[in-house]
């Protein structure tokens, strides 16, 4: 059984060749798939190999069929330890994921951001994702008190 | 970058060294001079010899000095100790606002995100959360006031002082994004939680309320849960796909006819809790569970839990519903549980997989004992 191959090319120049698919499960994909010109491969601009690569695993895993039966719970537990990466890779999975237009990994990966700010304070959100305080002491004063009841 | 509103910053400058008794200004006053001085004065190299703070000291010092000798009395000496003084405080003002635009560019580079991404993940934050987050720059702050961050409100985390206007004000922050409701105290206390029957009413008068775009309503243990509001609530709310009210106070009867009188009802889970020390009222009467049931076709969960429901009651409800799969009937004695041999035995196609009948003292086991499984989950005890 031979299944229709598609070139993917990073921005960095690596070459990915990847079911159909598989590789469809990316909008923006599967639309130049309709379109009709995927045929010298399609060049991904804004995603670099060391994304592109896992954005194919995820894509690969997510791929479910008869042939590859998965439950949801083990799809679950698998996008925890897939998700267990640096900061800076998990955003430029959410850029990545947003431009390829692959709804699922999209919000997987806003989520995972989410659930890092849940719960912290301001100074804690600030530590985690390396931010400054750049309110004035009058805008900063005027933000707690509007929302006062969240800092209690 | 741009310079932080020169023209306003240096009126006030001026205004505020301008008082009366203030050193004079030169009536030969050349602002490109008194620019470049400063200027001079910002781009001083480091003295090899000391510290520029012992500079200051000296420099200052003769100033003061030569301008006492000069006047004859100490006045003028301590105007421009003043005068200095005022000249450092808006240097450093200057400085500081140069210093936040830099964090915000920092922000900018650090976050890496842009405004519709962020507000994307703001939008899976629970309400206190995003509180949190629009404190902490300016760039979170702004994304955090888009009405897409308040899609999904989720006050039931919130402590004793959420009142009706912070309810009220994020509704209205929502505007038309509005899909799920989350409001009271999870963990019920004698003292309830602040959230009153006022706080419904306020939600429906709030004229950026749309509960035509509701799809989830979550409450739980709001105190004095007035009857009318609640149906009046539910009556603003007809495209509800999500129903759970947690201490319901015996009012099952009202909540199910307000609910039937929507013709096109497109419930699919509807959980209702009684509260946990009242002993369960009686329960529905059976031309409204009738009408119910006719009425919400789309039922896939059903949980009543703590009501007095009768055994024909729980027949009509296990059979009449053609897409419920998950029932729990907790806490609801009375029943004895021969509606189950029905369930086995005419309907064979009930799509029900999963029944919970916890806590029913009246259970008779003989007769739980003897329906078979067949695929479904049936669990009884505690």
């Amino acid at each position: 059984m031979s299944s229709k191959m598609i070139v993917l090319m990073s921005s960095d120049g690596q070459s990915f060749e990847v079911e159909e698919a598989v590789a469809i499960q990316s909008q923006t994909i599967a639309h130049m798939v309709e379109d009709d010109c995927v045929a010298d491969g399609i060049p991904l601009a804004n995603v670099e190999s060391k994304i592109l690569v896992k954005v194919i695993e995820y894509c690969k895993k997510y791929h479910v069929d008869e042939a590859n039966p998965i439950s949801e719970e083990d799809l679950n537990k698998w996008d925890e330890k897939f998700m267990d990466l640096e900061q800076s890779t998990i955003f430029e999975l959410i850029l990545a994921a947003n431009y390829l237009n692959i709804k699922s990994l999209f919000d997987l990966t806003c989520q995972t951001v989410a659930d890092m700010i849940k719960g912290k304070t301001p100074e804690e959100i600030r530590s985690t994702f390396n931010i400054e305080n750049d309110f004035t002491p009058e805008e900063e004063e005027a933000v707690r008190k509007e929302n006062q009841w969240a800092f209690e | 970058m741009d310079t932080p509103n020169p023209k306003r910053q240096c009126c006030d400058a001026f205004s505020s060294i301008q008082s009366p008794n203030s050193v004079t200004i030169a009536p030969d006053f050349n602002q490109n001079d008194f620019d470049s001085t400063i200027s001079s004065f910002l781009l001083l190299p480091d003295s090899p010899y000391n510290s520029i703070g012992c500079s200051f000291d000296r420099v200052l010092g003769q100033v003061l000095d030569s301008a006492s000798k000069a006047s004859g009395d100490d006045s003028v000496r301590d105007r421009l100790i003043d005068r200095t003084g005022k000249l450092a405080f808006l240097l450093l003002e200057s400085t500081k606002r140069f210093s936040r635009m830099r964090a915000t560019h920092y922000n900018y580079n650090s976050w890496s995100l842009p405004d519709d991404l962020t507000i994307k993940v703001f939008s899976g934050l629970d309400t206190k959360s995003l509180m949190q987050a629009s404190a902490c720059c300016t760039m979170f702050r702004k994304c955090s006031i888009d009405p897409l961050c308040y899609s999904h409100i989720d006050l039931k985390m919130g402590g004793k002082r959420i009142f009706d206007e912070i309810v009220c004000s994020m509704i209205h922050k929502a505007g038309t994004e509005l899909r799920s409701l989350k409001l009271g105290r999870v963990i019920s206390s004698r003292k309830g939680s602040s959230f009153t029957s006022t706080c419904l009413t306020s939600v429906i008068r709030n004229h950026g309320f749309n509960g035509g775009l509701l799809r989830s309503l979550q409450l739980y243990n709001l105190v004095s849960t007035g009857t009318k509001s609640l149906c009046a609530l539910l009556s603003v709310c007809p495209n509800l796909t999500d129903l759970m009210i947690a201490n319901l106070k015996k009012i099952l009867e009202q909540v199910l006819k307000t609910l039937t009188k929507n013709p096109r009802l497109i419930i699919e889970r509807l959980i209702l809790q009684n509260n946990i020390d009242l002993i369960p009222a009686s329960g529905v009467s059976s031309s409204t569970v009738e009408a119910f049931v006719t009425s919400c076709p789309s039922l896939t969960t059903l949980k009543l839990v703590g009501f007095g429901l009768k055994e024909e009651t729980v027949r009509n409800l296990a059979e009449g519903f053609p897409k419920l799969t998950y029932m729990n009937l907790t806490r609801t004695p009375g029943i004895s549980g021969r509606f189950l041999r029905d369930l086995r035995t005419i309907g064979r196609d009930s799509p029900i997989k999963t029944l919970i009948l916890r806590d029913c003292h009246c259970l008779d086991r003989d007769v739980t004992s003897e329906v078979a499984d067949g695929g479904r989950e049936i669990i009884i005890g505690k």
